[in-house]
């Protein structure tokens, strides 16, 4: 294939489907892109595409369905299907979240939080194991925004976080905006979260802008960065260094150009820490 | 069930049924209280679910338009939990629901519209098909030309709506001039590159290509459709199906 | 059988080969492809979900009736039932 088995260490952006068109007939300089991969589960027509986008681009293939930490066994089609995805595009990175999503045979097609326990982290610790044989190589581990937490957790997400790499080897997807709307939701100490996770296991950064509800900040990928979110991104560059960094926008999702401007904003501020 | 799954199974029955959230969850927030915090949950499941059926459903939707669509996936959505955590198997049912939702019957045509989107999703994700081997075609001797067995990618659907003029109707740039009256429709979905297509079939030519599909020979399916369309025009046939990514390959069957 | 079938593969094979296999594509694309082609997007994100399922747990019962107010009034015969509904509702 010819493209690094790594991503970068520049920006990028997440690919969505009102860009593809634009993407593939102007082959903007990105430095990389990510997709979710169920979109492309099944193959046919929209794998033409992202076949179509890895000729130009590394990829992230970015999961939002495993449910690692689910009630559920892993579901055998879908770890196949991301399988052969894997297979097909020879992503540069591929990513998981550390949610659930399924137990009794329900889904509910969202990220979902749970306790950090002695039993969860066994739990979700042999399963991450089961997805890096099944796809013979490791997986990034992203931490989860959430509007709730649990009385009964053992641990911090960060720990959580930490001893999933020491065990499976798996390496962490850190999403600075996550980690701000839970500092800002559940009072989590940021400074704790960034000394708890191993830095050398911290292989990619995710940004993007949420919004309120009631008081509460909703992850919803529909907003530039906000300021606040900048200097959390400035502190973990200091702290953590420059790593692959995503600009993530889900909805209301704004010209092609409104997100690589957004993308220069991080590459900026990557490029600074150098001097 | 251990105490880890009985804990998510509350989770998910709040979110999806409404019920009370286990009591390990903590219920003091800085800035928000835990009803507006499940209540997101419950938002974002729904809105997650209604926005897949707006995806796999775009035709009924401008049907009914918005009110009556979000009103009639409320209802599919309580009825129909998602199951799977890819969000294009969700909505598979909207045929079937259709048919019993009151508010929908006096739209009797709603149903059938909602089985050929479905099986426009289905044809967009199908795994990619070999072109049609022309070259090879011709190498084979003309002796054999009944024995061929073609191979095709396809579905054909029969409504006894007007049901691929609805569908074409509401492609982006169309007119909407039909009228229900104007009878059935055998309706042909198939996929050229990363294009889903609709179109007419004859009944002829459904009568051939439903024979096809069966894997009769070529000698076998011209000729019973010859005796019940005496017009039936093979060549004509053979390149629209061609034109339209139908036809994948061919075998000949093994005579011995 | 034989010749009729040998005359249609032969023109099929003529035309075909000529390219008239590659008319017409479809201005589709854009449109359909982009519907199919994001959605589990939002799986990824919590949706701010503007237009779509804002119902409570409380608002949940069939306590509203909605008419269908789509195309379906353009389609003629389309729904003699529908277009009582809609005149009693007026």
């Amino acid at each position: 294939m010819g493209k690094p088995a790594t991503l970068p260490c520049v920006a990028g952006i997440g690919l969505r489907a009102p860009h593809y068109r634009e993407v593939l007939d102007t082959l903007p300089p990105l430095g990389w892109v990510e997709v979710h991969n169920e979109n492309f589960f099944g193959g046919g027509a929209a794998l033409h595409t992202l076949l179509k986008v890895r000729e130009h681009y590394p990829v992230s293939l970015h999961g939002v369905g495993m449910g690692l930490a689910s009630g559920d066994p892993l579901n055998p089609e879908h770890l196949t299907a991301l399988r052969e995805l894997c297979e097909a595009i020879q992503p540069a990175a591929i990513s998981e979240h550390l949610c659930w999503n399924s137990v009794n045979g329900l889904v509910a097609n969202d990220l979902l939080p749970f306790p950090y326990t002695r039993e969860s982290l066994a739990h979700v610790a042999r399963r991450i194991q089961q997805v890096q044989e099944k796809l013979g190589r490791s997986l990034l581990v992203e931490n989860l925004s959430s509007y709730l937490s649990f009385s009964n957790s053992e641990m911090t997400e960060g720990e959580f976080l930490a001893e999933l790499t020491r065990r499976t080897g798996c390496g962490i997807l850190f999403d600075v905006e996550n980690l701000y709307v839970n500092v800002r939701n559940l009072g989590v100490d940021a400074e704790a979260f960034i000394r708890a996770i191993p830095h050398e296991a911290v292989r990619e950064y995710h940004l993007a802008g949420y919004s309120v509800r009631d008081g509460c900040l909703v992850d919803t990928h529909n907003f530039p960065v906000y300021p606040e979110v900048w200097a959390l991104y400035e502190y973990v560059l200091q702290q953590i260094g420059p790593r692959p960094t995503l600009i993530e926008w889900d909805s209301d999702i704004p010209a092609l150009s409104v997100l690589m401007a957004e993308a220069d904003k991080a590459q900026q501020r990557m490029n600074a820490g150098h001097d | 069930m251990t105490e880890y799954t009985d804990e998510l199974n509350r989770f998910m029955r709040a979110i999806v049924q409404g019920t009370d959230v286990s009591p390990q969850i903590d219920t003091i927030y800085q800035n928000y209280s835990l009803d507006i915090a499940i209540e997101i949950y419950r938002n974002n499941y729904r809105g997650n679910l209604h926005d897949a059926l707006t995806g796999a459903y775009p035709v009924i939707l401008q049907l009914v338009g918005d009110e009556f669509f979000r009103y009639l996936t409320r209802s599919y959505i309580g009825q129909y939990p998602s199951v799977s955590a890819n969000l294009y198997h969700y909505g598979e049912q909207m045929s079937v629901f259709l048919q019993e939702f009151p508010p929908a019957q006096a739209l009797p045509y709603l149903p059938d519209v909602a089985v050929l989107e479905w099986t426009c999703q289905i044809a967009y994700f199908a795994t990619d098909e070999p072109n049609f081997a022309l070259d090879k075609l011709a190498l084979i001797p003309a002796e054999q030309h009944p024995n061929l067995i073609l191979h095709t990618a396809c579905h054909v659907l029969r409504s006894n709506y007007p049901l691929t003029a609805i569908w074409q109707a509401h492609q982006p740039g169309a007119d909407i001039q039909i009228n229900l009256a104007s009878g059935g429709s055998i309706a042909l979905v198939s996929r050229l590159a990363n294009i889903v297509q609709v179109s007419e079939l004859s009944e002829a030519d459904a009568c051939w290509l439903q024979r096809i599909q069966v894997r009769d020979t070529l000698g076998l399916a011209t000729e019973a459709t010859l005796a019940l369309h005496p017009d039936f025009n093979l060549q004509a046939t053979l390149l629209a199906l061609l034109k339209q990514g139908v036809l994948t390959g061919f075998h000949l069957e093994s005579t011995s | 059988m034989k010749a009729i079938l040998t005359t249609a593969i032969g023109g099929f094979l003529v035309l075909g080969l000529a390219g008239a296999a590659n008319a017409a594509t479809p201005q589709m694309e854009k449109c359909f492809g982009v519907a199919k082609a994001g959605m589990n997007d939002c799986s990824s994100n919590k949706s701010s979900h503007s237009c779509a399922g804002q119902a409570t747990k409380n608002s949940d019962s069939n306590d509203f009736v909605a008419l269908p107010k789509g195309t379906c009034n353009k389609i003629a015969n389309g729904s003699l039932v529908a277009d009582a509904m809609m005149k009693k509702a007026m």
